[in-house]
């Protein structure tokens, strides 16, 4: 029996979610997206952002630094070259000229106001292989929908990111990475990761 | 022996006008050979369909009734022979021919006609070009060989040209393009058309050609036929600065480019055709997923229509008409022409069908295409790794976004130099920005701001706010700040505003303002979050 557990684990490393020994088999994870803030990128499996499947971002208070958390990433993106960072739904207007002094590509970005097919056109932007990140507002309530998102996550090679209320963590989702984003003391961003595939839940402060 | 008689011919006709030295050399000209049309009998050929309308064979003569005198412009060939003449007027013309039947000029149809002549020439070279009113001239070099040799080519333009319009041509090749219209216009002698190969040429065999066929001003003909020159060799035959004195340099300059000493830049003929097609369903159809197949065939006959154009479209219409109720237009617009995608356009369809509600059952549908455009070769980065790196999706994301959410929905963002906040980014199109070519390589200082506008080391927040919105300044704590703005007197938006960086008491950091001028609204306002 030892033997066929050790044998799936050598089959499947990155599908089997281990809740213990995850340091010991680092390597063995997927490299994550470096997220640019030293303490998250410790406790994420591999390392950093996954490269597949869905990110929840769990998150009630704006000004926090909700997107400060993801912008050393779509920077790099940018940098890359690879693709276009599409925002639907945002709560407010990306603002140009901040995204720019962060080293964004502002020209290759894609403003999408989805209405209440929010999770389609995330949907679409994910499915088109045109687009390193996707970033979306919403709050689907139906678990399907949440799936399809997932996914469709799972299946493409772009930042996938769904920003939901707090609320939302009561409930389960097939999401890859679940964080938390709440104030911190002082200026800094308390970021909780409710669930990580492969990794362990863990509260980070990140200074700001 | 006909070359060698031709070639001994040629000095005497040599003109003086190329007196060494001030005559342009001609050394580098390209190698073409153009092919005129002339349509001798353009404003009858116009009317055909009138004409046949007409009961019985009656003479017929073309009277321009714009000029209020009711002058014959133009008439058919018995009635020539009667003696009525261009230029006589119908009252002259009806007492030598009785029964003659007068028609209306229609100057959109002559054009038609002429376009419809230019779309043969299509056929057989890209270069086309027209010369109204009843001129089009084709080069024709490089299809020579394709269609055998300029007399096959001639023969079958010359049926094709008839097969379609019915109207009568005068063919001629020639290396200058001037130098072909006149002598189509000279009308060939017998019936096969005039073919020059070499430049050298040109001045020779233009020499017997009279006058008329250059279409100069009748005062210009006039003069110089009371000076004794009545053709264009001995028009040639004048001195160059004379002739350029009396009759102005644009002539000389024309009797360069006939006899090919200089160049003659022709515009391009550019056919402004629509696709249009038409299907009737039987049975009229309801659902939408039905209707989707029904128009199947009607999008594959439109890319094959801009298949062999080689163009794409911008923009489709659709035209779904029912038994009592208004037709239901549809317009697909696409974010960059496309071509023959069956496959894009059906996606598209599929998207605006599926969120259609029809009024009531569907007759006919129509499919029609807006104006032809030239499509660009996509340039597809050699090194892109993956198909993200190009791009190419997008153009098709947007169109899928736009579809179902609308126009306006889907944007992009730009920086513009300002200082005032909410003026220092706009909503853009997207795709036009991802044509620009990318400067930097890598990205890094695209899209960065004008230093004044938000120069190293002033903060701007990620979010901001469509319209400020007041707020307590009591609860807020100030980290940064004042940074005075005040800018924008030009247009009637001017602000002076004092802006802070505040933290409010739960962690966030907010960018608030307070007006400067006392006739501003007075309080606090909040403009944006730093996310």
């Amino acid at each position: 029996m030892a033997a066929s557990v050790e044998q799936l684990l050598q089959q499947n490393p990155a599908r089997l979610w281990r809740a213990r020994g995850q340091d010991a088999h680092a390597s063995s994870m997927p490299q994550g997206r470096p997220t640019g803030h030293p303490a998250l990128d410790c406790c994420l499996p591999g390392g950093g952002w996954p490269r597949q499947g869905l990110i929840e971002v769990l998150c009630d208070h704006r000004g926090i630094g909700e997107l400060t958390l993801l912008l050393p990433a779509l920077a790099a993106l940018s940098r890359e070259g690879g693709g276009w960072i599409t925002w639907v739904s945002p709560p407010h207007m990306p603002y140009a000229p901040a995204l720019a002094a962060w080293g964004i590509d502002v020209s290759r970005m894609l403003v999408v106001h989805g209405g209440n097919a929010t999770e389609w056109a995330m949907d679409q932007a994910l499915r088109s292989e045109a687009c390193s990140a996707v970033l979306g507002w919403a709050n689907p309530r139906d678990p399907q929908a949440l799936r399809r998102l997932q996914l469709a996550a799972e299946q493409s090679c772009s930042l996938a990111v769904l920003f939901r209320p707090l609320q939302a963590g009561l409930t389960p989702s097939p999401a890859v990475l679940r964080l938390a984003a709440l104030p911190g003391q002082g200026a800094g961003l308390q970021v909780r990761i409710v669930k990580s595939r492969g990794g362990r839940p863990a509260t980070v402060i990140l200074g700001n | 022996m006909a070359p060698l008689a031709r070639r001994r011919v040629a000095p005497a006709f040599r003109p003086s006008l190329s007196v060494p030295g001030r005559a342009p050399a001609a050394p580098s000209l390209p190698r073409e050979l153009w092919l005129a049309i002339h349509l001798p009998a353009f404003m009858l050929d116009a009317l055909r369909e009138s004409v046949q309308a007409l009961p019985g064979t009656r003479p017929v003569a073309v009277v321009d009734l714009e000029r209020n005198g009711k002058v014959v412009r133009a008439c058919d060939a018995a009635v020539h022979a009667a003696g009525v003449r261009a230029g006589m007027s119908i009252n002259a013309a009806l007492a030598l021919v009785p029964g003659l039947h007068a028609l209306a000029r229609d100057v959109r149809r002559e054009r038609q006609l002429l376009e419809a002549v230019a779309q043969r020439g299509l056929r057989f070279t890209p270069r086309v070009s027209l010369e109204l009113p009843d001129g089009v001239l084709l080069e024709v070099r490089g299809s020579l060989r394709l269609f055998g040799g300029a007399r096959q080519l001639c023969a079958r333009l010359q049926q094709e040209i008839a097969e379609a319009t019915g109207a009568t041509v005068h063919l001629a090749i020639t290396p200058a393009p001037l130098a072909s219209l006149w002598f189509a216009r000279q009308g060939p002698p017998g019936s096969r058309a005039i073919l020059i190969r070499n430049r050298e040429e040109l001045a020779g065999r233009l020499g017997p050609l009279s006058l008329e066929c250059t279409r100069w001003p009748a005062g210009i003909v006039q003069a110089l036929a009371t000076m004794g020159v009545r053709t264009l060799g001995e028009c040639l035959r004048l001195p160059r600065d004379g002739f350029a004195r009396r009759f102005g340099a644009d002539l000389l300059a024309m009797l360069d480019r006939a006899t090919g000493r200089q160049r003659e830049p022709r515009a391009a003929y550019a056919a402004s055709e629509r696709f249009s097609a038409r299907r009737d369903l039987e049975p009229e159809l309801l659902d939408t997923a039905r209707l989707e197949a029904a128009l199947e065939p009607l999008v594959a006959e439109l890319c094959c229509f801009l298949r062999e154009r080689g163009r794409g479209v911008q923009a489709i219409e659709l035209h779904l008409r029912h038994r009592e109720a208004p037709v239901t237009r549809l317009r697909l617009r696409f974010v960059q022409p496309i071509g023959a995608q069956p496959k894009r356009i059906a996606a598209m369809l599929h998207e605006r069908l599926a969120r259609l509600a029809l009024p009531e059952a569907v007759r006919s549908v129509r499919v029609l295409s807006g104006p032809l455009i030239e499509l660009q070769a996509d340039a597809v980065e050699l090194f892109a790794h993956d198909r993200r790196e190009s791009g190419g999706n997008v153009p098709q994301l947007i169109e899928r976004l736009r579809a179902r959410l609308g126009n306006e929905a889907v944007h992009g963002l730009e920086c513009v130099p300002e200082h005032r906040p909410e003026a220092a980014w706009r909503a853009v199109e997207p795709v036009s920005s991802s044509s620009r070519p990318r400067l930097s390589k890598k990205g890094e200082d695209k899209g960065r701001p004008f230093p004044a506008s938000a120069g190293e080391g002033v903060r701007r927040p990620l979010w901001l706010l469509d319209v400020p919105e007041p707020c307590d300044e009591r609860r807020l704590e100030f980290d940064e700040g004042p940074e005075c703005i005040e800018s924008g007197w030009w247009d009637g938006q001017d602000v002076a505003r004092d802006y802070y960086v505040a933290r409010n008491g739960r962690g966030a950091r907010l960018w608030v303002f307070r007006n400067r001028r006392a006739g501003d609204a007075q309080g606090w306002f909040l403009h944006g979050w730093f996310a």
